[in-house]
């Protein structure tokens, strides 16, 4: 029998301290780490996040910039004016996620930290240019989503780190942004979910372009060969056709019952098409 | 609510009366029970699909904390029977384990010597706790030497296959033929048409909310046994667990079932947990308790389906079918559940023609043993299978000679009835026609060209597809049923009394779990007696002091239950006719029984109410000459035969161009199950089949690698239909009565089950037709679609 200490802590400082002891968890949203079989091998302490009230709420900067806190959870973030009205294909994505009642619960940071290879926010971060916002005990470090996630399960959070907020940098002149996800059927996360965000210039080239895929890889990740392939380019849809094509290369897909590697990778091009093409549209 | 005085309180959709303790959250399951010094059972799973047990060491276990005792087979093999099979296909050959009363056997609680598929029981730990239960669980050290196994029907009968059983040569349980062989073979060969094709048909697991659960006690100083667990058949538990597994007295074992977290069939069984719970309690002298796993689940309790089908269909250009053939494979798993054979038997086979006069059917099965979870009936139980079949085949045969489905099947409908369909079923009444044009009305048949071209404008391809059914209902005629090889019965009962308040208490013998049969019920004795729904008290699912019964499956609560209380009604009515007719002095033939109150034909003022009657019953002061006292019947009605609900549901489908993914866009069911108790609990039921049926249409199906893995162990890799998935359901009713009981109702239950995925499955097609894509197996995953795009159906 494992024995399991529950601490509640109500603050941040509080929470990063307890988080010191090397078999301390931290506990969000608790959708992963709360169900069969997962509940039944935990030990150690449980740090439940959720009284730390600083830790929620989406809040607009002065320079346009949004910060969301990491225990804001994902039916809040859809819903968020602000989040929909900038940043489209996170609202998006926080939308997909799940059912509502796992929206309801589910959190920003235990999204993102918890690192499954089909949850969908890690897409929209990525392809948004997220900055993450990481306390430790000794330090608060700022790492950038396409620094975060570092292989199958990885990220680059350190023992006794926590994601407290995530910082979406103000859009700029015209730009848009849109998430595409096909859902697995048994769990409802992605099988293939691409988010893609791109701003034009004055002359309606892209001007910058960012398109990042989960679900169908290792682990979230960016397409840069798409992103090249469209920057600078008049978006035609021949051309968001032909930037598409090059969407997965030199990536390695995941495979199940329902969704083999072959097929992820057709959807990894199908849905950065579709993507582009919607994030184009409000730009 | 009172009843509608002069109206018809059968026939409106009251609300359930069972409803309020359940929505509130204060109804018990179960796993709820806690009896005092009751011990928690943890089961040892076999992680092979096919080994032999060489040993199995206990001793670090039992050293766990809050572990009283580790069971294994050698506990317990010598103190309970082999359980039962209780299905031996008539007329044919069959190949069983032996049980000792000479009865086709199934398997044992524990296993002893050999496992014979991934997740059967080997140990069981009992403990202080559950959770102290599950944690000994890997300190059970079984040495198992793995053996090779097979999973797959077709495969276990070839030569060289893994064997299962020495009693089942080959593998093979049984070979079980209808209909006229030569004469469909003739048929065929001399028809201008034929088209075959094989049919796959996934295994479907029937995820309950609620696993299943069992509480044993045993009363030493009684000797008597208590089961609580949810089950479907509390009598059938009752009846095989004392007298064909534990081989105890009948009158020393009672078996309540819980409130029941859903059932569908899956839950109509007798499982070794239910006579090991109360074995081990015997043992240990306590109550001891085990809640399942949901892993647990997918792996030991009842698979359903699993059938692969060679079908033929012949006929004319002109569209007029002479002959089908199927000749099918299906796997009872490693051993026959309780009514394994039944579904691959008799509920597919004598349904194959489904709601087509075929002149010439013929169909056949090869039952065998895999290295697989047992299979048995549940939702939808064989009619599914089948319908999926003629379904298919009727939609390629009107490719074929390119004809429209719709006009293929109104060709072919039977319309005469009864009609004997030439497999063993006797259709009672039905209007097929009535019930597809209705359909095709709903969803605008004539508009799909037009909408197709929408469609393709928005990089979609729309399809559309048909399903006409007809299902067997209403379980059944006893003496048909044992000469179909079935060893019970299958009758309806009641017992209904009328206090000498006028309050009324109903015992049934059937087992509701959460359809709704209390109000059902109340409504049918509120209608024929008179009485207020409130002052109706309905008893069921506990087997003390109760006549021996049924339970629920087989869509046969309302027209065979239901009948019987309709028939318990009339014989109360006319008891309290004779008293009243006595005791106002007037002759029994010149009274009769209007909405509660006896009166006299032609003078209603000089009357008797029904609580008069019924002290007066009871007293027993001045009855008739004869005449018992009392105002209670007991009543048996046996059916003189199945009755036939049918329908034709009606898919539209989307398929994503570049995807392959599927998108239910509309769904339209027109079903006929002859007069209805409740509309809205009928309605109920309806969604429940649609949603039931699209499952496997579109995402279910429990798969095992060849050698015996279980694939789909958890909702990670199994997929059911969520309802935030599911289309609006656009439903309609015809009414076409049964002869067969008072109420003309027919099944309603799982009667639609079988309709979706052949209406799913044609939409798709009809939708890729034009790539070449003539058939696709369920289900029918984005990818599978998206390949069959790619190839054109190569």
């Amino acid at each position: 029998m494992t024995s399991l200490s529950y601490y509640s802590p109500d603050s941040l400082t509080e929470a990063i301290t307890l988080l010191g002891s090397a078999d301390a968890r931290p506990l969000a949203g608790g959708y992963s780490l709360l169900i069969e079989p997962q509940r039944s091998k935990l030990g150690g302490a449980l740090v439940d996040l959720r009284r730390i009230g600083d830790l929620v709420g989406v809040t607009q900067g002065q320079g346009g910039e949004v910060t969301i806190g990491a225990m804001t959870p994902l039916a809040a973030i859809a819903a968020a004016s602000a989040v929909q009205q900038s940043y489209a294909a996170l609202a998006e994505a926080a939308a997909s996620v799940g059912d509502a009642q796992v929206r309801n619960r589910a959190t920003l940071g235990g999204n993102l930290a918890q690192s499954d290879a089909g949850n969908d926010l890690p897409a929209a971060i990525l392809a948004l240019g997220g900055l993450l916002h990481v306390q430790g005990a000794r330090e608060e470090r700022i790492v950038a989503a396409s620094d975060f996630f570092t292989g199958p399960g990885q990220t680059a959070l350190a023992a006794g780190e926590l994601i407290t907020a995530v910082t979406l940098p103000a859009p700029t002149g015209r730009s848009g942004s849109a998430y595409e996800k096909m859902k697995h059927p048994a769990t409802l996360y992605a099988i293939c979910g691409v988010a893609a965000s791109v701003s034009l210039d004055a002359n309606g080239a892209v001007e910058a372009c960012s398109v990042a895929v989960t679900g169908a890889a290792e682990y979230p990740t960016r397409l840069k060969s798409v992103e090249s392939a469209l920057t600078g380019k008049t978006p035609t849809g021949d051309a968001i056709a032909a930037a598409a094509q090059g969407a997965g290369e030199g990536l390695s897909f995941r495979s199940d019952l329902f969704a083999s590697a072959d097929y992820r990778a057709h959807l990894t091009r199908v849905l950065t098409q579709r993507a582009l093409t919607r994030a184009l549209a409000q730009a | 609510m009172g009843h509608l005085l002069g109206g018809a309180v059968v026939g409106a959709p009251v609300k359930r009366r069972e409803d309020p303790e359940l929505l509130h959250g204060h109804a018990k399951f179960t796993a709820d029970l806690t009896l005092p010094g009751m011990l928690h059972l943890a089961v040892v799973h076999s992680p092979h699909a096919h080994a032999r047990i060489k040993s199995i060491d206990t001793s670090e276990a039992e050293k766990m904390p809050g572990v009283v005792r580790v069971f294994t087979g050698a506990d317990i093999v010598d103190k309970m029977m082999r359980l039962p099979v209780i299905w031996k296909p008539a007329g044919v050959d069959s190949h069983f384990p032996p049980h000792p009363y000479g009865l086709p056997g199934a398997q044992t609680a524990l296993a002893t010597d050999r496992a014979r598929y991934v997740g059967e029981w080997v140990a069981i730990v009992a403990a202080e706790t559950r959770e102290q239960a599950y944690a000994a669980v890997p300190a059970v050290k079984v040495d198992y030497e793995p053996l090779p196994a097979v999973a797959d029907a077709e495969e276990s009968l070839k030569e060289g296959a893994p064997l299962l059983h020495d009693e089942a040569p080959g593998n093979l349980c049984t070979h079980f033929p209808i209909g006229d062989r030569d004469a469909a073979e003739k048929a065929v060969a001399e028809a201008e048409v034929v088209v075959q094709q094989k049919i796959v048909i996934p295994r479907q697991v029937h995820n309950a909310v609620e696993t299943r659960a069992s509480v044993g006690n045993y009363d030493p100083e009684t000797g008597e046994y208590t089961l609580w667990t949810n089950t479907q058949i509390p009598a059938g538990n009752h009846y095989m667990i004392a007298s064909l597994v534990l081989g105890v007295p009948y009158n020393k074992v009672r078996v309540i079932a819980p409130h029941i977290g859903g059932g569908y069939g899956s839950k109509g069984y007798l499982y070794p947990d239910a006579p090991l719970v109360l074995l081990l309690s015997r043992l240990v002298g306590r109550p001891v308790k085990w809640v399942d796993t949901r892993e647990g689940l997918f792996r030991t309790t009842v698979h359903a389906r699993g059938q692969t089908h060679y079908a033929t269909i012949a006929g004319s250009r002109d569209g007029k079918i002479s002959a089908f053939m199927s000749t099918a494979y299906a796997s009872l798993g490693a051993y026959s559940s309780h009514n394994g054979p039944g579904a691959p038997t008799a509920l597919t086979g004598r349904s194959m023609t489904g709601a087509y006069a075929i002149p010439h059917p013929f169909y056949e099965v090869f039952l065998t043993y895999t290295n697989t979870n047992f299979v048995g009936p549940a939702r939808g139980a064989g009619r599914m299978e089948s319908m999926l079949v003629i379904e298919r085949m009727i939609d390629l045969y009107a490719r074929e000679i390119g004809m429209d489905p719709a006009e293929v099947r109104r060709k072919n409908f039977v319309t005469q009835f009864p009609y004997d369909n030439g497999l063993g079923w006797n259709y009672d009444s039905g209007n097929y026609a009535g019930a597809l044009n209705r359909a095709l009305e709903m969803v605008g048949y004539g508009d799909i060209a037009a909408r197709k071209a929408e469609a393709h404008q928005r990089g979609k391809r729309l399809g559309v597809g048909l399903a006409s059914y007809v299902t067997v209902a209403g379980v059944g005629p006893s003496g048909r049923m044992g000469r179909e090889g079935l060893i019970g019965s299958t009758w309806g009962n009641t017992v209904l009394r009328v206090h000498q308040t006028g309050d009324v208490t109903l015992i049934t013998g059937s087992q509701p779990h959460g359809q709704g049969h209390v109000t059902t019920f109340s409504q049918i004795v509120a209608q024929e007696l008179g009485v207020d729904m409130e002052r109706i008290e309905v008893i069921h699912s506990d087997t003390k002091g109760v006549p021996y019964a049924q339970g629920s499956y087989g869509s046969r609560t309302y027209s065979v239950e239901g009948a019987s209380i309709y028939e318990s009604a009339q014989r109360v009515k006319d008891k309290a006719c004779k008293v009243a007719a006595h005791l106002m002095e007037v002759a029994p033939e010149d009274v009769e029984y209007v909405n509660g109150k006896v009166q006299v034909k032609g003078a209603p003022e000089k009357a008797m109410g029904l609580s008069d009657i019924a002290v007066m019953a009871w007293f027993a002061w001045n009855l008739p000459q004869g005449l018992e006292p009392g105002l209670e019947v007991t009543t048996y009605w046996d059916p003189a035969d199945f009755n036939f609900p049918f329908g034709t549901h009606i898919a539209v489908v989307e398929v994503d161009e570049a995807t392959g993914a599927v998108d239910l866009v509309r769904y339209v069911a027109v079903d006929d199950v002859g007069n209805v108790g409740n509309p809205g609990i009928v309605e109920g039921q309806m969604h429940g089949n649609i949603a039931f049926g699209l499952g496997p249409a579109l995402m279910e199906g429990a798969f095992y690698s060849p050698d015996g893995q279980l694939l789909t162990n958890s909702f990670q890799d199994y997929a059911i239909p969520r309802a935030s998935g599911m289309p609006n359901f656009e439903l309609d009713r015809t009414v076409t009565p049964t002869p067969l009981n008072g109420l003309g109702a027919k099944g309603a239950g799982d009667v639609s089950e079988p309709a979706p995925a052949p209406a799913i499955v044609n939409a798709v097609v009809d939708a890729l037709s034009d790539l070449g894509v003539r058939h696709l197996d369920i289900p029918l995953t984005a990818e599978k679609v998206w390949r069959a795009m790619q190839t054109r159906g190569e």
